[in-house]
Parts: C-alpha cells; sequence; structure tokens
C-alpha cells in the first residue's frame, strides 16, 4: 500500500464520506449565519430608519419618503460631495503609493532595516487620529509649525511654506495615517507571490522598474485594488481629519452632513440613514468591481504545487536611495509625530520646544494616566475584545472568502457584499443600531463586554474579508484538490493548508484589526457600560477634558505596547505556519 | 379544521396570558410612579431625615453624567463617604447620555437613578417624560435662570463661555475693550471660534441693542478678521495655549482657570456680559433606587457646590457660591436652544462660513 493510498483508507475510516460533507457544511452554514447577523442588524436599522421622521415626546415616528428627498434636493450636499470624493481619492492615492512602495522595498528586495520598519510602520495607525492629526498642527501650521518656524529662522523665509489646513494638508495626514493599512496589505500580497516570474523577466535582460510595473504590480493587481477600495470608502466615511484641519478654514465634507443631522433635537436619524444609504451604494458598486476580479479564475494565483522561496531581489547601487527614503519616512512619519507626543507628554502644557521649557519637564502626566480612574479595567478589557475580535474575525472571513472565491454557491456575491457593507456605516449609527436592537431584543449582550465585541466585529469585518481575500486569490487551488486527492477532509484541508497560505494576509489582518479595535470610538461610546471600559473611552475622556497632555502620555504609552505586540505577532507569524526564506 | 381552531385557542390562551403579564406590569410601575410622587412631593420638616434613611436601605445609585471624570468623582467619593451609598458612574457627551437614557428608557430598562447632562438635553428628557418633578427647599437658593418651572431637573453649575489670551502672544493692554474694537484689522487671523458655537452666537448677538445689530457685528468681524473654527472646546483652549490661536473667543472659563493654574500662558477676558451653557441634573421617573437619586441632587447642590467652586467650575447655588464680583452673566436657554438649533446653525454658519 503506497502512503497515498494508506492515508486515505485511514481517512475513509474515520470519517467516511457523508460526514466530510456535513462538516463542510455546516461550517458554511454557520458562517453565512454569523455574517448575515452580524451585518443584517445594522442594515435592516438603517434602511428602516431612513424611511422613518424622528420621534420626540408624544410625536411617534411615521413612514415618510422626506429623507430622501431632502438628503438629495440640499443645494449643500454637491459641494460637500466633491470635497469628499476629492479628499478619498487624494488620500487612498497617496497611501497606497507609500504604503505600495515600502511594502515592495520590505518584502522583495534587500533593502537594510527591514524587520524594524514593519513594526515601525505600524506607529501612525496606532496614534489616535486626534493626537497624530493634533501632531502635524504643531509640525505644520502656518502659525507655530515647526517646519515653518524652522524654515523662516534658518533661510529666512518668510511666509510659511507648509499650510496643514488646507486640502492638500488634510490629504497628507490621513494619507499618512493610514497608509500603514495599504502597507499591509500589500506586504502579505508580495509575500506570497512566487518570484519565478520575476526571476525569469530578470534572466531575459528587464530592469529592476520594468519587473516591478510589468510584472510584480500586475501580480498583486487584487491587493491593489482592494487597498485602493479600502482606503477610499474609509476616508470618504472618516470625520476627524476634516473636523480638526478642513473646518477652520471652511472646507466640510460630506459626513458632516450626517453628524449634524444626528447632532439636531430630535436626533434625526432619518435623514443620517439616507445619507449612509448612499454611501453604501457607492460602496456596493466597489465590492462588485472586487468580486469580478475573484472571478477572473487563477490568474493571480502565483502560489502553486510548485514549491517556490520568496528571494529578495538585490538592489544593488539602488541600496542606497532606498535606505535614504526608509530613514526620511521614518523620521518624517513615525519619529517626529512620535517626539511631539513624547515632548508634550513631559510638558505641563504644550509649548513649542525650547531651552527655557526644558527645565520644566516632568512625569506628572504618566503618574495620573496610569491613576486615571477605571484605567486598569479599561486596558483590560480592549486587549481582550482586540484580541478576540481580530482572532475571531480573521478565523470566520476567512472561510467567507474561501466560499466566494472557491465555491459556485448562487449568490455567493452578495455574501461578499453584506459583509463588505459595514465599511462605509457610519459609527455612530452603526453603534445606535446595535444599541437599539440588543436592548429590545434582551438576551443579556446589553451592558457587558459582548455588545461591544458585536459591534466590533461588524465593523471590522470587512478589512477581514478584504485582507483574506486577497491573499486568498494567491493560492492556487490545485494544493486544496491535491489534498482532497490525498484523502484529506475539508476541514483537514482547511486548516492544514488554506489558512498555513493564507498566513501573510491573516496575519496583516489580524494586526489591523487589533490596532483598530483598540481605538474604535464612536460605537464603543455608545455601548460601554460601567465595568467594560475600553482603552479609547478613556482617550476620548481625556481629550474632552482638554487634558492635551495626558492625552500625549497615554498615546506614547500605547505606541509602546502595541510596537511590542506587533513585532511579537511578526515573530510568532515567523515561527508557526509556512517558513520562508 | 379542528387542528385549525385548536391552533387558534392556543393562540388567543397565549395572548391572554400575554395581557395579564403586561397589566400586572402596568400596575407595579403605576405602584412605582405614585410612590416616587410621594417621595419628590414631600415637603415636610423631616424630609431630610426620610431621605436619608429610605437611601440607605436603597443602597445604591446609579449616575449619567457629563462632567469630566475626574471632577465628578470628587463629588460621588464625598457622597459615597456621607452616606455609604456607592455610586455607579456612567460617562459620556452630553449627547450620549441623552441617547442612552433616552434608548435604555423607552426599552424598558430602567437602570439609571440621576441624569446630569446640558440644559438643552435635560430639556429633551423633559419633553419626552422621562424626569420626575422634585420639590425641594434648596431650590430658593439657586441662580433663578437655572430652575425650569417645572423642577424636572435643576441647573447645578454654569459652563461659562469666555474669550481667552495667550499671555506670550498677546500682552494686556492690546486686549479690546469693547466689541468694536476686535474690527481693527491687527485681529485678523488671530481670532478663534469653535465651530458649533451656534448658542453661543444666537445669545452673544442678542446682548447687543438689538439681535440684528448684533448679527450685523459678527458679520463685519468675520468678513475683517476672518476667525478660524476649531471643532470643540479642548482643541480651540489647547490651540490658544500653544500660541497658534492667539485670541480665542469661545473656550470655558473652568478650563482656562485651570490650565492658568498649572502655569500655562493662557487668561481669560471679557468683552459684554458672559454667556453661559446651564449644566444640572435630574432623577429619572422610573429611577430604582428614588431617594438615594433625590439625596444625590440635593447633595450635588449643596456640598456639590463647594467642591465643584474649588475645582474653579461655577455652581449655580448662589448662595453657597456667589457669582465672580462684577460678571454678568447671560444664560442660554435651554429650551429655546431646543427649538432654534436649526436656525442658530443656519445664522452661524452664514455669518462665520
Amino acid at each position: 500500500m503506497s502512503l497515498q493510498e494508506s492515508t486515505y483508507a485511514k481517512m475513509a475510516q474515520n470519517h467516511g464520506p457523508l460526514a466530510r460533507i456535513n462538516a463542510k457544511w455546516l461550517v458554511i452554514a454557520a458562517v453565512i449565519l454569523a455574517v448575515a447577523w452580524l451585518a443584517l442588524v445594522p442594515l435592516v436599522f438603517l434602511i428602516w430608519q431612513s424611511f422613518m421622521t424622528p420621534a420626540a415626546g408624544d410625536v411617534p415616528a411615521v413612514f415618510t419618503l422626506d429623507n430622501y428627498t431632502k438628503a438629495f434636493s440640499d443645494s449643500r450636499i454637491l459641494p460637500l460631495f466633491r470635497n469628499s470624493v476629492i479628499f478619498a481619492t487624494g488620500t487612498a492615492c497617496l497611501s497606497l503609493t507609500i504604503g505600495t512602495l515600502f511594502a515592495w522595498l520590505n518584502e522583495r528586495t534587500n533593502t537594510p532595516f527591514k524587520m524594524l520598519f514593519y513594526a515601525a510602520s505600524i506607529v501612525p495607525l496606532v496614534i489616535p487620529s486626534i493626537l497624530f492629526t493634533v501632531s502635524w498642527i504643531m509640525m505644520a501650521s502656518p502659525q507655530i509649525g515647526l517646519f515653518n518656524l524652522v524654515l523662516k529662522n534658518t533661510f529666512g523665509i518668510a511666509g510659511p511654506v507648509f499650510n496643514i489646513y488646507s486640502m492638500g494638508g488634510m490629504i497628507w495626514v490621513e494619507g499618512l495615517h493610514y497608509s500603514p493599512v495599504a502597507f499591509l496589505l500589500m506586504s502579505a500580497a508580495f509575500r506570497a507571490m512566487d518570484p519565478s516570474l520575476e526571476e525569469s523577466a530578470l534572466m531575459s535582460g528587464a530592469s529592476i522598474w520594468q519587473i516591478l510595473f510589468r510584472i510584480t504590480l500586475r501580480l498583486v493587481w487584487p491587493a491593489l485594488v482592494a487597498a485602493f477600495f479600502i482606503m477610499f470608502t474609509r476616508s470618504i466615511e472618516s470625520f476627524e481629519v476634516p473636523a480638526l484641519l478642513g473646518t477652520p478654514v471652511g472646507i466640510e465634507v460630506f459626513t458632516s452632513s450626517i453628524y449634524d443631522a444626528i447632532r439636531e433635537y430630535p436626533s434625526n436619524v432619518g435623514l443620517a440613514s439616507a445619507y449612509a444609504i448612499l454611501l453604501l451604494v457607492i460602496a456596493s458598486f466597489g465590492i462588485y468591481f472586487q468580486s469580478r476580479l475573484s472571478t477572473k479564475g487563477s490568474k493571480y494565483s502565483t502560489v502553486t504545487g510548485k514549491g517556490f522561496r520568496p528571494r529578495p531581489f538585490d538592489l544593488g547601487p539602488w541600496r542606497v536611495p532606498a535606505a535614504v527614503l526608509i530613514v526620511v519616512y521614518m523620521v518624517l512619519v513615525i519619529i517626529l509625530p512620535f517626539l511631539v507626543l513624547l515632548w508634550s507628554s513631559l510638558n505641563k502644557y504644550y509649548s513649542v520646544p525650547s531651552w527655557s521649557a526644558m527645565h520644566r519637564l516632568s512625569l506628572n502626566a504618566y503618574v495620573t494616566v496610569i491613576n486615571y480612574p477605571a484605567v486598569g479595567q479599561a486596558v483590560w478589557n480592549s486587549a481582550i475584545l482586540a484580541f478576540s475580535a481580530a482572532t475571531g474575525l480573521m478565523l470566520l472571513t476567512a472561510v467567507i472568502s474561501w466560499i466566494v472565491i472557491r465555491t459556485k454557491l448562487p449568490g455567493r456575491w452578495l455574501l461578499d457584499n453584506l459583509a463588505s457593507l459595514p465599511m462605509v456605516f457610519p459609527g455612530l449609527v452603526l453603534g445606535l443600531s446595535i444599541m437599539i436592537f440588543y436592548l429590545y431584543l434582551d438576551i443579556g449582550v446589553y451592558g457587558t463586554t459582548w455588545i461591544i465585541l458585536i459591534a466590533y466585529l461588524t465593523r471590522f469585518m470587512p478589512y477581514g474579508i478584504r485582507y483574506n481575500t486577497t491573499s486568498m486569490l494567491q493560492i492556487h487551488k490545485d494544493l486544496e484538490e491535491s489534498a482532497a486527492m490525498s484523502g484529506a477532509s475539508w476541514g483537514q484541508s482547511f486548516w492544514r493548508i488554506v489558512l498555513p497560505l493564507l498566513k501573510p494576509g491573516l496575519v496583516a489582518g489580524w494586526i489591523y484589526i487589533v490596532v483598530v479595535s483598540i481605538r474604535e470610538l464612536s460605537s464603543s461610546v455608545l455601548l460601554y457600560s460601567p465595568g467594560s471600559e475600553v482603552v479609547s473611552v478613556v482617550i476620548w475622556e481625556l481629550w474632552q477634558n482638554g487634558q492635551y497632555v495626558e492625552l500625549s502620555a497615554f498615546g506614547v504609552m500605547m505606541i509602546l505596547v502595541l510596537f511590542t505586540i506587533v513585532m511579537l505577532a511578526q515573530w510568532v507569524g515567523k515561527r508557526f505556519g509556512v517558513k520562508e526564506a | 379544521m379542528p387542528e385549525f381552531m385548536k391552533n387558534v385557542q392556543r393562540l388567543w390562551r397565549c395572548g391572554m396570558l400575554l395581557g395579564t403579564i403586561a397589566a400586572a406590569a402596568l400596575a407595579t410601575g403605576a405602584h412605582a410612579q405614585s410612590s416616587i410622587d410621594q417621595i419628590a412631593g414631600y415637603t415636610g420638616a423631616d424630609r431630610m431625615d426620610k431621605l436619608v434613611a429610605a437611601a440607605k436601605q436603597e443602597g445604591a445609585l446609579t449616575l449619567y453624567t457629563v462632567t469630566p471624570v475626574e471632577d465628578v468623582t470628587v463629588i460621588t467619593k464625598a457622597f459615597e463617604a456621607k452616606y455609604g451609598i456607592p455610586v455607579t458612574l456612567w460617562r459620556g457627551s452630553s449627547e450620549d447620555v441623552l441617547r442612552r437614557a433616552v434608548g435604555e428608557l423607552k426599552a424598558g430598562r430602567h437602570d439609571v437613578d440621576v441624569i446630569e447632562t446640558n440644559g438643552p438635553e435635560l430639556e429633551a428628557l423633559h419633553r419626552e417624560k422621562l424626569l420626575q418633578p422634585i420639590q425641594s427647599p434648596l431650590f430658593a437658593d439657586i441662580f433663578r435662570d437655572a430652575v425650569p418651572p417645572h423642577h424636572e431637573w435643576i441647573g447645578s453649575r454654569l459652563n461659562i463661555i469666555t474669550a481667552a489670551y495667550n499671555t506670550n502672544a498677546v500682552s494686556e493692554a492690546d486686549l479690546p475693550k469693547t466689541w468694536e474694537e476686535l474690527l481693527d484689522p491687527k485681529w485678523a487671523g488671530k481670532l478663534g471660534v469653535e465651530a458649533v458655537a451656534y448658542d453661543w452666537l444666537a445669545t452673544a448677538a442678542g446682548t447687543f441693542p438689538s439681535k440684528e445689530k448684533g448679527m450685523e457685528f459678527f458679520r463685519k468681524l468675520s468678513q475683517t478678521d476672518h476667525p478660524g473654527l476649531y471643532n470643540g472646546h479642548p482643541l480651540l483652549t489647547n490651540l490658544v495655549v500653544s500660541s497658534e490661536v492667539p485670541l480665542g473667543l469661545t473656550v470655558y472659563l473652568y478650563k482656562v482657570a485651570q490650565m492658568e493654574k498649572d502655569g500655562a500662558p493662557i487668561k481669560r477676558f471679557m468683552i459684554g456680559p458672559a454667556i453661559a451653557r446651564i449644566n444640572g441634573l435630574g432623577v429619572a421617573r422610573t429611577a430604582p433606587h428614588p431617594n438615594a437619586a433625590i439625596l444625590y441632587q440635593d447633595f450635588t447642590l449643596t456640598e456639590g457646590q463647594k467642591i465643584l467652586a474649588e475645582r474653579q467650575f461655577t455652581p449655580t447655588n448662589i448662595k453657597i457660591a456667589p457669582l465672580p464680583e462684577g460678571m454678568q452673566v447671560k444664560v442660554i436657554n435651554p429650551d429655546a436652544a431646543l427649538d432654534n438649533l436649526g436656525d442658530w446653525r443656519g445664522e452661524f454658519e452664514k455669518t462665520f462660513k
């Protein structure tokens, strides 16, 4: 009996063909139910609310079409929408360029500082938006911006060169802040890419740049599209950067009309929902476009039955410019904002760095933060929530991606769409829908940490999908087929073949979800209860009280801790699963 | 057919059962309502003794609040120390407090005893009929504009909106003494206003000889000085401290005082009467601990006021802590704020955008 035959015999004995089919369909059914449960609650709420008038006091909510009439006839909307589209496109392009460039340098070349860079690149994402934006105000505002001061004092340039309060400034800050999203996604794609095509091109005399543009980037096309889509929809929905940098000079975006509607009394959730439906429609187009990529079969699959070892490119003389680029990026985007935070965390109030301010430095802010009410509880809760949300979601969405890409199940496009839609739900509306749903469906979830977990699972499911789908597209199905031929059950082949091969995407998505779960505020602030406080609520609290110094101290500690976690995740990822070269 | 009839019968019985349960629930609800009415309306001489005894029996209290957690915990700790009643705290923005309270109470979840938030949100809770009218002898001592006639909530502090300047960037001698002096072009590009201070603009314009004159002035101000709009008081205050905005027109007095005490280069100054938002607290009609809730409201209006004053807030019990000398205060009417928010926002946007 050959080895294969004996394995097959064993498999058949243990499970039998019927059990094999059952396990597979049970998992698929459970996953579909879970997705429907998570995604439909806010979606139905949103659609239902968009047809209702606001309820106040004795006046009950009634059916209406006014919300849509109002949303589409408001003359204010068009310019706002235009601003949003410019902002989102700019942000997506900037972060995609930065993210792709550095991911390529980091994964595919022999550039220096690789390991450190991967972890350090997450830092901008870790810094709470408010802090990241304010530290850029400190660096590039026309009045007190450090860059402008330096230019003025050293070169005597009178007028401010940089103005952060502009569309360009908004794109710059948001694009840098979220470039790690693109970086993580592109890194995963580059890592799982068989270099043999590139090597053949190299042998045929193509230059590095030719290879990059004509082979490498074309192979990771699905990842590029996914990253652009994520960044675009995310920035359309984003509120903080436009609020802090756009409002002072009158640049307003679409989301501000959503917030204005909710802020009214009685809270006009209906109008806000009608606006949000418009975002949903746009996002659906993006998802549809992406799903067409996944029907192209194995065009992008480079992970096949053939063994491969991703071998880094020798940049040759380009190593020096690459190193300079990396150092400049690290200084500009990672180290400087971190130093600005560190500086303000050691002060009693923010002041421009100077010698006279040096002797006022103290660690008081750190003491205040550590003794802050419920801060220990919040850190603990956030850690558990982030870990559970990230692990649960990456496993759940791995199955979803598998269903969408590998099966011919009718309506699988709908599943992808359903799971991706929460990306454009405004966080506040999402939180509200979950709050109201579990208040009325009293299954003991409301008021516990569970309801926050449900919110995170819903909110970040789309990211899990995109990270997993991108990686899944690169894996050729012949590997699973061989496993099946050798008698592995679906569960075995999924657990032992698909998941390990997905590892680059799984780890990158996991890191991303951990970080954004810890930062999530707009739903958390509605859903937390005494005892289930989370870190972002503490951050919000500090900011609301104007305790900028303590907030900076908190930010510094968060960066250090999450930096360590990312390093650890990297290390664990390297030790388990498929070995890398 | 008999099968069908059986099902109908079952459904009928089920409906009856549900009806009975609902009626029973309503009855207990009505009972609870009459008892909280009695407690809240009692004005006898032994009111305090009765409240304390019953509150200790209840032994717990849940507070939803908008007051910064470091400040409010000083008050709740003092309350716990005095009466031995532990306080569970939930903190959110004024809008979140309103959303959570309304959402929970309408869904029949009665966790909250006391709701502490801004005037307009409290007024919204009153309109939603979720607050309990209370008679307390203390109300006579409170700043007049902080006591709404329905007594469903009481103002406990004033959030005074003031102008403030960076002492390194602006010298005291240069400060404008009247609104008109702000039209001097030297202020161009140096002013900041909070981005949603709709109620401030409407009320500040009202302190001019006529509101039209006031709006006309602010339009002129906007044209000459182009004040920047900054989202949130914390941002504006911190930007004044960092000299990014040399002169902020709408920051909170208590925050300026707290930061000045820490040595930050910021000082308040007044142009015209101070504009104030009311912040107060009310007891939920369905409070699970009505005695403790009413006791806490009284506590906030007496001993709590001293704590607030020590922490640079402006309490409303003027018998305990009189307003700063010479300060004229114009309170933003919460009722009007609720009704006119849309119009006020329109005026604000027309003026500053």
